[in-house]
């Protein structure tokens, strides 16, 4: 961790994430306003003392409204990906050290959801499970699971290699032995950076549902839905657009930062030869 | 009329009665009866590639090998690249699945069992694997790794020898327990491997490559350590090696395997000295010493051709495209393994014709070394 | 009187790393003659195959040549700039190593490769038949079959003995007057081994190049080579005629090796295995760096490093041979009182 922060894109997006937390966390003591109550007589004002990011069509405060927004981003991003990464680990473990026709099969099914864009397949799901955020969450997680049972299959199957798998077996250690306390540990850490990077896919999955308005149901603040209802406005009062996009932009950005030093981080080193140069 | 397996099964049957050594009831002494084992893979990938399987894409690994260990006897099995000898082993361990043939321990047959049933049978039989280091497990100490056996096992803590017995046994301090696999030399590794293997107090070690990746001195204390330790525990070891000077050290009997089959086995003093088998010979002539008086002429007569591929090997004796000594006969059967006596067994249509001065002398006249195709 | 080849005089190498400076070879000093071959044998460790590398400056990033020169048709390979190496590469010294797999582009077939390697040092433009027909020629010499077929195929169409075949031809397209091999039978079988070292023999007698070659296989080293180079901890401990290290080694550490291998003749014996470790490259004690292991060492072992001598026709660094230091410091052996001052 240490070495994260001492990257500068590490600790930007470590500072990004707590910041986050922080909102997500004490939204209701951070946020000025309730981010449901209206004031028509102010509607669609710019920022001001008293809202600071102005509001929208219905006077209610952008910045609420962005500030608990980002509880429903984290809110769905975050189950979601945890769902994703179970079940995908699961799936790929299962997959990738039984092999066979139960491999096949799987890739086959992995093949055929990673075929559709994300949003797409969410759509689709969504369309027969009916519009709810545990519905939207649990979606999302179908969606990126796939990704991670790939991941989790390919370094089980070149973790099954290892002698020392063999070696387990020649004690008589049985396949989930081998698989939990064996394989599991030495598979985990890319895991850690799939899921820092996916979490923003999570989140923008998410605001692109709720922009077509298949998300959580209003009047959630999810961010998606501020930018569908500030759509429809952007030429009389751009703030709900412009509060929504940066929220979505730092947040990703963050996540993604995190997540590529953390891949940087754990990938193996040349042992110090990187600080010499040939004079 | 009986096929060249039949014979082959009789001829094992016998030399492993005579094996037995002086004063033994036979099936006592042999710990290990391998018959006509066999352990094909398929090389077909894929749903749709399998199920239009054809006999063509086999992989031939281990191709009908007989042979006994005797209890206490150094076997050494020797070969070169897809020879079969570390398959051979799998399969008899159960980490492979044969495909034929039969194995059995102290009478017990262990092809086909299940995963349940192989539990008792697996701590009679131990391996020592090839990469010392990557053979054990890396995110775990070596105090761990050395309980895990009873762990898995489920053995009584009565039974358990601690982790400092263990790492006195092979010659460790007790200060390597808390180290990582990582942290170890390839020679520390090795031991803690062989402790690993003892711990259920087996009966039977496969050794696979112990030297291998070790420097001189290194593999020099290993082999001082497995020999102690047959002394002290009455261990039965299958080494298997490609070394020469390893198994001429270490072993009493010498297997040769050539492209998964057996073609000789014998003394090990007797094979070194006098072997049989062309393959054995040519083996043993190219093997290099550490006597640049011994070696003067080595290189004159070096055996010609490739190693065949598993995959598609030659049609009857494995061994005739290279052999200077083979005929028609050779091309279009293959020999069975003879009984010589005293355990001794040939897979040669013309051993008896051929006369193979100790390796290092003139071959005949054949196909020369020279050429390579 | 076939003249000095190559001549390594003081090599000094180190490797720069986060755990500080490594000095992985010192004062490295022997010769290799016209046609002439000669053996690096040493264990992990002992800087063979740091030596293989710093010959033709083909080491890592952080590695660097610190002092000694190596002579080479009368120049210093550690002076030359980038272009003058790059035509001594290939040209006047070629290598081959361990694994042929790693050291062929995959993508491409044999025969593009070798006519790149031989482009690499054309003055003028030959055609590209020319250059074919030269290629499948240094195939056939090398006893690949079917040579004008098997040039259009891709390496892993080779078996590994063939591969090295084909590294061994690339090597000689040029003709160079050395050949350095580094470990180039480790990867191979016992059968292909042998055939791999016959034709480099023949190489050297057919075509006179000299051979360098680096192993850490004790056998291969007596079958093969004249002269012998032992190693330890980046020193060279004692350099001579094979027959002279194998009978009559000088060096404590030699005839511990010697002694460390197992063959027949020990059976039911323990092997002597040579108690302790080979020091760490980051600790390296002060005086010789055997001296911890050896059983002959003197308090003078242990304070000064001994200095190359020359003893009966082989060099040797070790005290017992040393007469400049006084009787009651020295080591003592009793293995070949006639050459150990009084």
């Amino acid at each position: 961790m240490r070495e994260v922060a001492r990257r500068p894109a590490g600790l930007f997006g470590l500072i990004v994430i707590c910041v986050l937390l922080v909102v997500v966390v004490a939204a209701p003591l951070v946020a000025p306003y309730s981010p449901y109550s209206q004031d028509i007589v102010h509607r669609l004002e710019g920022p001001s003392a008293h809202h600071l990011l102005g509001t929208d069509e219905l006077g209610r405060d952008l910045l609420s409204r962005v500030i608990f927004g980002a509880r429903i981003a984290l809110g769905v991003a975050i189950p979601a990906v945890l769902i994703a990464m179970f079940v995908g680990m699961l799936t790929g473990l299962i997959s990738g050290y039984v092999g066979g026709a139960t491999d096949q099969v799987a890739i086959v099914g992995m093949d055929a959801f990673q075929a559709f864009p994300a949003v797409i397949l969410a759509l689709a799901l969504l369309a027969v499970l009916g519009p709810s955020l545990r519905n939207v969450v649990i979606v999302i997680g179908v969606a990126l699971a796939p990704g991670y049972a790939r991941v989790v299959r390919a370094m089980t199957r070149a973790a099954k290699q290892n002698q020392y798998v063999e070696a387990e077996l020649s004690l008589g250690a049985s396949t989930t032995r081998i698989a939990v306390h064996h394989l599991l540990p030495n598979i985990a850490a890319p895991l850690f950076i799939l899921i820092a990077m996916d979490i923003p896919s999570a989140i923008a999955i998410e605001a692109g549902l709720a922009f077509l308005g298949l998300g959580v149901p209003p009047p959630s603040p999810s961010w998606g839905a501020l930018l569908a209802d500030g759509f429809n406005y952007v030429l009389i009062s751009p703030w709900a657009i412009i509060g929504a996009s940066a929220a979505l932009m730092l947040t990703t950005l963050g996540f993604a930062m995190l997540g590529e030093t953390l891949r940087d981080v754990l990938d193996p080193k040349l042992s110090g030869t990187r600080r010499w140069r040939k004079k | 009329m009986s096929t060249a397996a039949d014979d082959t099964r009789t001829a094992v049957d016998e030399a492993g009665t005579a094996a037995g050594g002086a004063g033994t009831a036979a099936d006592d002494a042999q710990l290990l009866r391998v018959r006509d084992l066999q352990t094909y893979f398929s090389d077909r990938q894929g749903v749709i590639a399998r199920l239009r399987r054809r006999k063509t894409g086999e992989v031939r690994a281990v191709d009908g090998v007989s042979f006994d260990v005797v209890r206490g006897e150094t076997l050494g099995l020797v070969g070169e690249s897809g020879s079969g000898k570390s398959t051979l082993a799998r399969t008899v361990m159960g980490l492979v699945p044969a495909t034929g043939g039969s194995a059995l321990l102290d009478g017990r047959e262990l092809i086909g069992l299940r995963p349940r049933e192989w539990r008792p049978l697996r701590r009679r039989m131990q391996m020592i694997f090839q990469d010392p280091v990557s053979s054990l497990s890396p995110r775990f100490r070596v105090s761990f790794l050395l309980k895990e056996p009873y762990v898995i096992n489920k053995v009584p803590a009565e039974k358990q020898s601690s982790v400092d017995e263990l790492l006195t046994m092979v010659g460790l301090s007790s200060e390597q327990a808390d180290k990582y696999p990582h942290e170890l030399s390839g020679g520390q590794a090795r031991r803690v491997s062989i402790a690993r293997a003892l711990a259920l107090h087996p009966e039977v070690l496969f050794a696979d490559e112990p030297t291998a990746g070790l420097d001189v001195s290194a593999a020099a204390s290993i082999l001082n350590l497995m020999r102690d330790l047959r002394d002290r525990l009455g261990l039965t070891y299958v080494l298997i090696t490609h070394d020469l000077n390893v198994v001429g050290y270490f072993a009493d009997r010498i297997a040769v395997m050539y492209v998964g089959q057996l073609v000789e086995i014998g003394l090990g003093d007797r094979i070194l000295a006098h072997p049989r088998h062309p393959y054995t010979h040519a083996l043993l002539s190219c093997a290099p010493v550490p006597d640049p008086h011994l070696n003067e002429g080595h290189l004159e007569n070096v055996l010609g051709g490739e190693i065949p591929s598993p995959h598609d090997p030659p049609s009857g004796c494995r061994f005739h495209p290279r052999c200077a000594y083979a005929d028609q006969r050779c091309t279009d059967e293959a020999p069975p393994l003879e009984d010589l006596g005293d355990g001794e067994l040939v897979a040669c249509h013309h051993w008896r014709r051929i006369d193979l001065a100790s390796p290092g002398a003139e071959p005949p006249a054949g196909p020369s070394a020279a050429s390579i195709a | 009187m076939t003249a000095a080849l190559m001549s390594v005089e003081g090599l000094e190498v180190v490797y720069h790393t986060d755990a500080g400076t490594l000095p992985a070879l010192s004062d490295v000093r022997f010769e290799v003659r016209e046609s002439q071959i000669v053996g690096v044998v040493g264990e992990s460790g002992c800087g063979k195959s740091t030596l293989g590398a710093a010959l033709l400056r083909l080491l890592p990033p952080n590695g660097e040549i610190v002092g000694g020169r190596v002579m080479f048709e009368g120049r210093d390979l550690a002076g030359l700039s980038a272009g003058e190496l790059r035509e001594v590469r290939g040209s006047g010294i070629a290598t081959v190593f361990q694994d042929p797999l790693t050291s062929l582009n995959p993508t491409f077939t044999v025969g593009q490769q070798m006519i790149d390697a031989q482009r690499a040092h054309q003055e003028g433009r030959a055609s590209k038949q020319v250059l074919r027909g030269q290629a499948i020629d240094a195939l056939t010499r090398v006893g690949i079959p079917d040579a004008a077929r098997r040039i259009d195929n891709h390496p892993h169409e080779f078996s590994g003995g063939m591969r090295q075949r084909i590294m061994i031809a690339i090597a000689l397209l040029h003709e160079p007057q050395l050949l350095i091999a580094d470990e180039a039978t480790s990867a191979l079988d016992v059968t292909l081994e042998a055939q791999i070292l016959k034709l480099l023999k023949e190489i050297n007698a057919t075509h006179g190049t000299a051979i360098l070659l680096i192993s850490h296989n004790l056998g291969v080293i007596a079958e093969v080579c004249e002269r012998v180079v032992v190693m330890y901890a980046g020193r060279a401990v004692e350099e001579g005629d094979v027959f002279a290290i194998f009978d009559r080694p000088l060096h404590p550490y030699t005839r511990a090796l010697l002694a460390a291998v197992p063959s027949p003749q020990h059976r039911g014996k323990d092997l002597a295995a040579i108690p302790g470790r080979v020091p760490s490259l980051l600790a390296l004690p002060p005086g010789c760096k055997y001296a911890d292991r050896c059983d002959h060492a003197a308090p003078v072992c242990v304070e000064r490093e001994p200095a190359s001598l020359e003893v009966a026709g082989s060099r040797v660094r070790c005290f017992l041979y040393d007469d400049g230091v006084p009787v009651a410091d020295r080591p003592r052996a009793d293995w070949a009182p006639e050459l150990m001052p009084a």
